[in-house]
């Protein structure tokens, strides 16, 4: 069990626990109020009636409260983020080799010089001028002058698969530091109940969460510009730290915990947690559809151009396919080229044609 | 120049792209390593079911992690079936012509591909 699961574990339990005394108190406040002066008793008889009432009573109200155990036991289970983050930073071993040309990885703002094996492949034409075979024409002018930003594009993939897991990494650190913080708030405006005990309590607290998958929004405006940059850019916005983007829906920013009874705060608090659960669905949700809209794009799927960035969907998925016909995306093979070439016609060459006109060919000069 | 040398000339250039495809086939070749080594579904998923989306961005994620993958997986194959087949152009010049051989070899001494 970690820290955390701990933690929330001896909170919980000693938040239910002061639950269970203060609403025991409220009850017999209500019933054994000072001035219900009808009773005639002594302040001894009325003690010692409050006792056996509260001994009669204390499972009944005690079990208006059970359901915290399973409430926090849940809340002790979320994901860890100590265990996602190396999972992210595995990627990085994958972002050196297709550094095509300098690249930044948004979702840390590291920098990536170019890497050494792609050194010649932009002088391939020049190196395979005299070849004129079909297959060598192929390769020269088409796959390898464009494989330089094919792997670019994978390095943006990468970065968005590592900016998906950085900002779960972020969502359920800040989600568990709500957790914290909701036991606390909770905690606080029961003393602020028993401190008062003729006025509500009220506590409120920010969702730190909120500001977690700073991931967001800013779904690009690209318009014309092509399939795989309108991708790149709506990738870059899982950075965790990079620029200030909006959230993917208006959350609720702030929980409040009141109530005029224990049994009033305990509500309010059961309701936060509501919240707070909701908050993580969202935030979830927009981190799977980036990661759909990605998987889309490698698949050759895009929004049509001129789609408002405010409206941008992945494809709508069922377990295991697509619906079908409930997508306006545009599919169009020469986007699957921009992260996958067509394999060249030059790599299926035999040693029985590898000089014919087809493939490589052979130079006049070269013929004896 | 003769034919052996002039020939040895292009063939260098031919030695000099086909390890530039092998480089480049073992970039994607590295980064497809790293890349379907990552598997974070059980860090994602630790957690029950009613927390967020449950197995939903794990899967999602996966999903994403394979295409691209496959994406990796069919370049450097490309990249290195290609190499092999600009080996086996020159390979053709050379095997039945021991000056073009000759030639080619000090090229590549002289001018290394490095």
């Amino acid at each position: 069990m970690s820290d955390y699961a701990g933690d929330v574990k001896s909170k919980a339990e000693a938040l239910k626990q002061k639950f269970i005394e203060l609403e025991l108190q409220w009850q017999m406040d209500q019933i054994y109020a000072d001035n219900k002066d009808d009773l005639q008793w002594t302040h001894e008889e009325r003690l010692a009636a409050m006792k056996s009432w509260e001994t009669e009573n204390y499972d009944e109200v005690a079990s208006w409260f059970a359901d915290l155990d399973d409430i926090f036991k849940e809340l002790a289970q979320m994901p860890d983020p100590t265990t996602i983050t190396p999972k992210a930073d595995e990627l990085k071993a994958a972002m050196t080799p297709l550094a095509g040309r300098p690249c930044d990885d948004l979702s840390e703002g590291e920098s990536y010089d170019q890497d050494q094996a792609y050194r010649y492949v932009g002088d391939t034409a020049i190196y395979l001028d005299e070849w004129k075979g079909d297959a060598a024409i192929a390769f020269k002018t088409q796959f390898a002058p464009a494989f330089q930003d094919v792997a670019v594009h994978e390095f943006r993939a990468v970065q968005s698969l590592k900016g998906a897991l950085m900002a779960e990494a972020e969502l359920w650190k800040k989600g568990r530091e709500d957790v914290l913080t909701l036991l606390k708030e909770t905690d606080a405006a029961l003393d602020d109940y028993e401190g008062g005990r003729d006025g509500a309590a009220d506590a409120a607290f920010a969702l730190a969460v909120i500001g977690a998958i700073v991931a967001v929004a800013a779904v690009p405006a690209t318009g014309g510009t092509s399939a795989a940059l309108y991708w790149t850019m709506a990738g870059s916005a899982l950075a965790v730290t990079g620029a200030a983007v909006s959230y993917p829906d208006e959350p609720k920013k702030e929980l409040a915990i009141k109530g005029d009874s224990p049994h009033d705060i305990c509500q309010s608090m059961r309701e936060a947690v509501v919240d707070m659960k909701l908050q993580w669905i969202d935030d979830e949700a927009f981190i799977r559809d980036q990661l759909y809209i990605l998987t889309d794009t490698m698949q050759g799927y895009t929004q049509p151009a001129g789609t408002d960035p405010d409206d941008v969907e992945p494809r709508p998925r069922y377990k295991g396919g697509y619906y079908p016909g409930t997508s306006n995306h545009v599919y169009n093979e020469k986007t699957i080229w921009e992260f996958r070439l067509p394999r060249p016609a030059l790599a299926d060459s035999t040693p029985g044609n590898i000089v014919d006109d087809d493939h490589m060919g052979r130079h006049d000069d070269f013929d004896d | 120049m003769g034919y052996a040398e002039d020939l040895a000339i292009e063939l260098h250039e031919v030695w000099f792209v086909a390890n530039s495809c092998s480089d480049l086939a073992d970039a994607h070749d590295t980064a497809k390593t790293a890349v379907s080594g990552c598997s974070p579904s059980s860090a994602l998923n630790d957690r029950p079911d009613t927390i967020g989306l449950g197995t939903a961005v794990a899967d999602a994620w996966t999903a994403a992690r394979d295409e691209l993958v496959t994406a990796l997986s069919q370049n450097a194959r490309s990249c290195d079936d290609t190499a092999a087949a600009l080996k086996l152009c020159i390979e053709h010049f050379t095997s039945s012509d021991a000056a073009v051989k000759r030639e080619l070899d000090e090229k590549k001494e002289a001018i290394p591909y490095e």
